[in-house]
């Protein structure tokens, strides 16, 4: 089996989904799911400035400590988190790191921790399409070695596809959780496990790093989730930036 | 266990739905649903008496009336079916009735042109998020009755649209015309089984909407087929962004005469 997509653009040769061309990102990207968070993570730069604004994709390019840094929505969901990818693949970019707010599932992990996945469970229908089910979604191993030198937990996270269905207030929905947290997954999130299984396959470097912000098990929430997301910002960035 | 239309989302302190920021009841019933979040505004210039309601995340969402006065709504989802479960979730809570996706395809006959409008009639089950809702054997079918009122509403704006099978999926680049090799051998099989486009929405938006209560359909325009121009790195329709934008008008104003069809129906 051979991979290898072609470059699709609009007519003034940005990129057919993201909007952007080489001369507008940087090599190392954050990634969020939501773009309306882009602004907030751009603030914590040096200097940043907006680059793109199409469909869900916001980037932001300038730099952190001197170092050139962009931080781009990658919308939510596997669908659009697979095309960012493709996307920023096709742009020449070497390494993203997602940063995202998630429910923790085991019962230990308190609110405010910030959690790098190790791998995920691949629960969506995006990666399907590229490879079968006995192929791992993986962290980059460098990139999570760094987070892990920060002294940042890795876990398990599950991503999947119909987010409600796995909340307390589904239908089923406690034990649909039950399920992932006896199988000591310990938190779920709707991107990871695309944005590891086509890095893994494009040669790209991924990791992910979530704030945990809500308990489902406890059901204890974050109350200033603000905070917490400039120290997630700041430990990405540095694990993103450092070599 | 409850039904999935018995099922209340807990509103955040402000009392709004949490993903889209709707208030309980503060839907239009009858609801435009493209991907672009930038595409609500666009569609919101179609209204008579357009209001800007709510935008958080990838819903922004706009109400206001058609010209014969029929209450509509146009709210984002964003791409892909992890998005149009949220809105769909929120917009039944919001008190929607009907759900109308509008947006882009791309062909899968080579036949296809850049510009064809396409309803839905049913859709092929190629992405993850419905599997989680509802066994395979399932059918993801459009509500027939929107089918109807798109057709009409089309054929009245005198355009004449393909009626037929999509296929919704997860992964653009294995299965567009930028897509990574063997794309014939992995389209072969939708070619031959008269599947006419692929999108990202309605695997999920159907057979939900069954669930949730609400009735949907989608119209989409098509960028070209997947199988055209191999070597050109634009998708045909994008090649000339005006008639592109010209096209995905016609289709929310196709789309705000069913909603008024559907009115006058009693639906």
């Amino acid at each position: 089996m051979s991979f290898g997509s072609m470059k699709l653009t609009h007519a003034d040769g940005t990129m057919h989904h993201l909007g952007i061309d080489e001369t507008m990102i940087a090599k190392r990207v954050l990634l969020t799911p939501d773009p309306l968070q882009v602004p907030f993570y751009a603030a914590l730069m040096d200097e940043a400035k907006k680059v793109g604004e199409y469909r869900e994709y916001v980037t932001y390019t300038g730099t952190l400590n001197g170092k050139p840094l962009s931080v781009m929505s990658c919308g939510f969901g596997c669908m659009p988190s697979a095309i960012a990818a493709e996307e920023l693949n096709h742009l020449g970019v070497e390494a993203i790191l997602k940063i995202d707010c998630c429910p923790a599932l085991q019962p230990e992990t308190p609110v405010g921790t910030l959690l790098a996945a190790s791998g995920a469970v691949r629960g969506e229908g995006a990666t399907k399409e590229y490879i079968d089910l006995s192929y791992p979604a993986v962290a980059d191993p460098a990139l999570l070695g760094r987070l892990l030198d920060s002294g940042i937990s890795p876990g398990l996270f599950r991503s999947h596809d119909c987010r409600s269905l796995e909340t307390p207030w589904a239908a089923g929905g406690r034990e649909r959780i039950a399920r992932w947290a006896s199988l000591g997954v310990e938190a779920i999130d709707g991107e990871t496990s695309a944005l590891f299984v086509i890095s893994s396959i494009l040669k790209l470097r991924a990791a992910s790093l979530a704030l945990i912000s809500e308990n489902y098990a406890t059901g204890e929430r974050l109350a200033d989730s603000d905070k917490g997301k400039r120290r997630l910002f700041a430990a990405a960035a540095e694990a993103l930036l450092c070599c | 266990m409850k039904r999935f239309s018995e099922i209340h989302i807990p509103c955040g302190a402000d009392r709004l739905l949490p993903r889209t920021g709707l208030s309980v009841g503060g839907s239009a019933p009858y609801v435009l649903l493209p991907g672009d979040p930038h595409r609500s505004k666009v569609i919101s210039g179609f209204f008579r008496e357009a209001e800007f309601t709510a935008h958080r995340g990838t819903f922004a969402t706009y109400t206001g009336h058609t010209e014969n006065g029929t209450p509509v709504g146009v709210t984002s989802s964003g791409m892909g079916c992890s998005c149009v479960a949220s809105a769909l979730e929120e917009l039944a809570e919001a008190g929607a009735k009907a759900v109308i996706r509008v947006g882009t395809c791309g062909g899968v006959q080579p036949w296809i042109q850049p510009g064809q409008i396409v309803i839905a009639s049913g859709c092929v089950r190629g992405e993850g998020a419905s599997y989680e809702l509802v066994p395979p054997e399932f059918p993801a079918v459009a509500d027939p009755f929107v089918v109807r009122a798109l057709t009409r509403a089309a054929h009245e704006l005198g355009d004449d649209p393909l009626v037929g099978l999509y296929r919704s999926h997860d992964a653009f680049y294995m299965e567009s015309k930028a897509a990574h090799p063997g794309l014939r051998e992995r389209m072969q099989k939708w070619i031959d089984t008269g599947v006419l486009v692929v999108e990202n929405e309605s695997g999920m938006l159907f057979p939900y909407g069954h669930l949730l209560g609400l009735r949907t359909a989608s119209i989409c325009v098509a960028l070209g087929s997947m199988f055209a121009d191999p070597n050109k790195q634009v998708y045909g329709a994008y090649a000339d962004p005006d008639f592109l934008a010209k096209r995905i008008e016609l289709a929310s104003r196709i789309a705000l005469r069913a909603a008024e069809l559907l009115k006058e129906a009693g639906l």
